[in-house]
């Protein structure tokens, strides 16, 4: 038996498996009754499925997030403005009020700062993370990531701004160079997000928390550590090598947010 | 502009009218295909009517190609994979598959050596056993099928293949010898 027959014969038993003909021009005289009936049930179902979300009242992206600023974005501002305050006392309280006049010092707490201030977002990541916000999720017909990526978007800025007011505040009361303020704010803020962004995308909701909070606990202990064996570290300016070495970071945390709006769609249409 | 093209806009723009003529094309072979992943008829026309709805749900993240075809049958394949695994009976075996459609479905008129084949088939690992069944049970190109399992057109090339070998090796063994 040659190869074209085999295949043809291969074909043939495969369309005589189910009754359906492998005819593709379309029509209801190719189909049984029971099928016809079958595919007239599917098709009212979907044209209902169509008209119904023809005539849901859609929300573009920006006006959900101007919607989500004045719901929510001022709570999460707010609450992130505490969190900060809190760590600055517990800070006095661990090291001493000196250690603010003490310039020694200052980069060595803007790095600090910096992960602490990536670190004020965690409990609204997590309470997104584990709870998918369902109910505005189907106020919105948003998917449950891009939700998340709104709520991130709104923690972003308020890490900006937090993370100005330390800037402006340490460019004010110190006579560092604005270069290495910048540097230890910056990297170590990206080093964490960076960080944060791929724990969001690779591991499982039930996880997330306890992931995060080792993640932050080791970067902390790192910056300890090298505050100890290394100081040399904190002497450093923005030169070309360290702006690289940012712009890797930030190239880092897009491709991660790209990841979880990939992963998003693919994994709600369950595409592989 | 083809007519799939133009349906495709249709639906975009919310025409229910153009849903029911892109289902009338789509939905003898999608059918098909899920009932040769669904242990019987009527989960099969559950898994397809499943296949359509999720189609028109995520529509929005379907960007135009040429390439609907590829998005059905990706929707389908991961939709039969999900109900077999939420609601179909955990011992479902393609063999007793093979078996049932030619009990069923022909009323024994089946010739014998069509039931030794399918059986084979279904005996197949299941990345080779999805190729030939897309490529001979449901007619899609080699390109198609490609897309749809999403791999290089290489590759489907050769385990469609080395699918066949083996297919013509058991037909044979098992005293086929057809011209």
């Amino acid at each position: 038996m040659n190869h074209k027959t085999f295949e043809m014969h291969l074909e043939a038993a495969l369309h005589r498996s189910t009754d359906i003909p492998a005819d593709q021009t379309p029509g209801p005289d190719l189909i049984n009754s029971r099928n016809q009936g079958h595919m007239d049930a599917v098709i009212w179902e979907l044209k209902k499925e169509v008209v119904k979300k023809r005539s849901r009242k859609r929300i573009g992206f920006s006006d959900f997030l101007l919607l989500q600023i004045k719901m929510t974005g001022w709570k999460i501002w707010l609450l992130q403005g505490m969190m900060f305050l809190g760590f600055v006392f517990l800070i006095t309280a661990i090291l001493g009020p000196y250690i603010w006049l003490d310039h020694r010092y200052t980069t060595k707490l803007l790095c600090y700062f910096s992960i602490l201030i990536s670190m004020t977002a965690l409990p609204f990541l997590h309470r997104s993370v584990h709870y998918k916000m369902q109910e505005v999720e189907a106020a919105t017909r948003f998917s449950s990531m891009r939700l998340l990526l709104a709520k991130m978007l709104l923690l972003g800025i308020g890490d900006v701004f937090l993370l100005n007011m330390v800037l402006i505040t340490a460019a004010l009361r110190t006579s560092i160079y604005t270069g290495s303020l910048v540097l230890y704010l910056l990297f170590p803020f990206l080093l964490a997000n960076g960080g944060a962004l791929f724990l969001i995308g690779h591991l499982n909701a039930g996880h997330f928390l306890q992931g995060s909070l080792a993640f932050y606990t080791l970067l902390i202990t790192l910056v300890t550590v090298v505050r100890y064996f290394s100081p040399a570290f904190f002497q450093q300016t923005l030169s070309s090598g360290w702006l690289a070495a940012c712009a890797g970071m930030t190239v880092f945390c897009i491709w991660q947010l790209r990841y979880i709006i990939y992963r998003s769609s693919y994994s709600e249409m369950q595409l592989n | 502009m083809t007519r799939e093209d133009e349906l495709i806009h249709r639906i975009e723009q919310g025409d229910p009218d153009a849903v029911e003529e892109l289902v009338k094309i789509y939905y003898p072979e999608i059918l098909r295909y899920c009932l040769w992943h669904a242990p019987d008829r009527s989960l099969a026309e559950d898994a397809a009517q499943e296949t359509f709805f999720k189609a028109v749900r995520y529509f929005n993240h379907y960007v135009h190609k040429g390439k609907f075809k590829a998005f059905l049958y990706q929707i389908a394949a991961n939709t039969c994979v999900d109900m077999r695994r939420k609601r179909w009976l955990s011992d479902f075996s393609y063999e007793e598959l093979a078996l049932d459609f030619a009990c069923a479905e022909t009323g024994f008129e089946e010739i014998h050596s069509n039931l030794f084949l399918k059986q084979v088939v279904c005996r197949l690992p299941d990345d080779l056993r999805e190729i030939v069944i897309l490529r001979f049970g449901q007619d899609l190109t080699l390109k198609e099928i490609a897309n749809i399992v999403g791999l290089p057109l290489r590759t489907v090339q050769s385990r469609l293949n080395s699918a066949l070998k083996r297919l013509r090796k058991e037909f044979e063994k098992g005293g086929f010898y057809e011209s």
